[in-house]
């Protein structure tokens, strides 16, 4: 009967310690936390720039096709109605790295330096636990920072960090290094696969922010001209010779409209390829069910819309992006279409969230 | 100097200088005034004739001012400075207008040293190079009446300056290094 008595003792005593367990390891930690006890996905964020939100084959584009980003808007969920705010470069990219307005973390146009207090959302996911690259397109003002929470940081400094589309050198983790491949978005595609596949234990977070397709809009010489007999659906506003003409010289577009805007999108078909490149290195790997990729346009372009050419001004041609998301653990979510408004400042705290890390605390996107 | 006067009447100022200057920026004002707004009216392909006729010649015409000019006023008399001045009009007028648009978000400095930048040098510089062009010839045909070699060098040289802006401006990493090294001066200056 002692004996019983000593053996019901020590069940108790065991399942109580279990159960205190459980409750310490997860139950009552905040839910983000507890998230932290799956398995967390990879991430892989695309960025390109100028890349305005209609420019998709998927929304019965006449000119471009984009077979890869269709079909991550078949397999994810396109937010119809994403924006940024700034429509420039620089500020935008500091509002995506950091989830803050342009008036919170500094960069304020393409002059003003980057401030390297600000603390981006890939450092937050280096502390917990993640492998974390940036690739491409840096061109934050300033000297190139040593940014806090990346295990591999290649960009380019060329022509003011907007870099050459062309042989353009790299500076890889601090050192310059010459180009491998010809055409830039190419060569960071490179990059990008190499990070993807190299073997880890850790999940990664990989920051693709190519050049294209922003000014001088080159293609790959194998694509150049494939657009020259599309019809193009330019606005009743605009002529050929806009970009000589009204008020915007220092856009640097000097030349014909028409050849701008095919160039353009022979410059976004290239890089729809080399996205093209990241999907497939996914599937290759059998990491698509565990990876989520986030497509972005860091700003949108007139095409002499409203008598404009360029970016800056706060129309809807300027300052709406696409934005695609695919997240595999929704996959009841596949195909649809947000209506729900997504600034350029959601990215971080989204990213976080995704990870089942809490927002940094002065981010302001949800 | 060349002394057009002893072989040709000096007409009045009027007539040598303001009524040819006021005629070219008269038909700059009225092809841009055609050129921004013609659009707004349904014309269908008229429009595009009208881009093409006011756009692009907006751009030529400019180029071509001072061909305009020394038709005009070398037989009125004109003194070297009248010609160049004249002949430069447009332009001026379109650069007033430029500064105009970015007064209102620069700063006055900020506005002067946009005049700097790759589209005006250029604008000037071809200007001078086709304004040196027209000065020669008009300097060759006085020429045959009593001028010397040595007067022909400042048109050559002003010529030249065409050129030399379409290396710099254009043709050097395709216009992105002068654009650089323009705004870093801009840091420097502003920042």
């Amino acid at each position: 009967m002692k004996k019983n008595r000593i053996l019901l003792m020590a069940v108790v005593i065991f399942f109580n310690l279990l159960l205190s367990t459980a409750v310490a390891a997860g139950l009552s930690l905040p839910p983000n936390a507890r998230a932290r006890t799956i398995e967390p996905p990879n991430i892989i964020f695309i960025l390109t720039d100028d890349h305005r939100w209609d420019a998709l084959g998927l929304l019965g584009h006449p000119v471009v096709e984009t077979p890869n980003l269709d079909r991550l808007c078949r397999e994810g969920v396109r937010f119809k109605n994403a924006f940024v705010t700034t429509s420039l470069c620089s500020p935008s990219r500091a509002s995506f790295l950091t989830g803050q307005y342009a008036s919170s973390h500094g960069v304020k146009n393409n002059l003003t330096p980057w401030n390297n207090d600000n603390v981006t959302f890939l450092e937050r996911l280096k502390t917990a636990g993640y492998d974390t690259s940036f690739i491409g397109k840096w061109h934050m003002p300033g000297e190139l920072p040593r940014l806090r929470g990346v295990d591999q940081f290649i960009t380019f400094t060329e022509q003011g960090g907007q870099g050459r589309y062309f042989d353009c050198p790299l500076i890889v983790d601090g050192v310059e290094t010459p180009s491998r491949k010809h055409y830039i978005t190419e060569e960071l595609t490179d990059y990008a696969l190499e990070f993807i596949t190299r073997k880890r234990e850790n999940p990664f977070c990989l920051y693709l922010s190519h050049k294209a397709v922003h000014h001088q809009f080159l293609p790959p010489p194998h694509i150049a001209g494939i657009y020259k007999d599309r019809k193009l659906p330019l606005p009743p506003e605009a002529d050929t010779w806009i970009s000589w003409n009204v008020d915007h010289l220092y856009c640097g577009l000097i030349g014909p409209l028409e050849r701008t805007y095919r160039n353009y999108m022979e410059a976004l078909y290239a890089t729809d390829i080399e996205i093209g490149r990241v999907l497939t290195k996914v599937d290759e790997l059998g990491m698509a069910d565990n990876t989520i990729i986030i497509y972005f346009g860091d700003n949108g372009f007139f095409f002499g819309e409203h008598r404009l050419m360029d970016k800056r001004w706060a129309y809807e041609e300027s300052i709406r992006v696409p934005c695609i998301i695919r997240d595999p653990r929704h996959k009841a979510n596949k195909g649809k279409v947000a209506q729900q408004m997504v600034l350029n400042v959601d990215l971080a705290p989204t990213i976080l969230e995704m990870a089942g890390l809490d927002p940094v605390v002065r981010m302001a996107g949800q | 100097m060349i002394q057009e006067s002893v072989f040709i009447d000096r007409q009045p100022f009027t007539r040598r200088f303001l009524y040819p200057a006021m005629l070219v920026l008269g038909i700059w004002v009225v092809m841009n005034l055609i050129y921004a707004n013609a659009w707004k009216f349904d014309l269908g392909a008229a429009n595009r004739v009208i881009s093409w006729v006011c756009g692009l010649g907006d751009v030529i015409f400019r180029v071509l001012t001072p061909v305009m000019i020394y038709l005009i006023t070398c037989s009125r008399g004109a003194s070297l400075t009248e010609r160049v001045v004249a002949g430069m009009t447009p332009s001026f007028g379109w650069a007033v207008y430029q500064f105009y648009l970015a007064l209102g978000v620069f700063s006055v400095g900020e506005t002067i040293y946009y005049g700097f930048s790759s589209a005006f040098l250029f604008a000037f510089f071809v200007l001078i190079s086709v304004t040196g062009l027209c000065e020669l010839v008009f300097r060759l045909t006085a020429k045959q009446h009593r001028q010397t070699k040595k007067q022909l060098l400042g048109p050559a040289m002003a010529i030249l300056m065409g050129p030399l802006s379409v290396f710099v401006l254009m043709v050097w990493g395709g216009g992105v290094h002068f654009f650089y090294v323009y705004q870093e001066g801009y840091k420097l200056l502003f920042h």
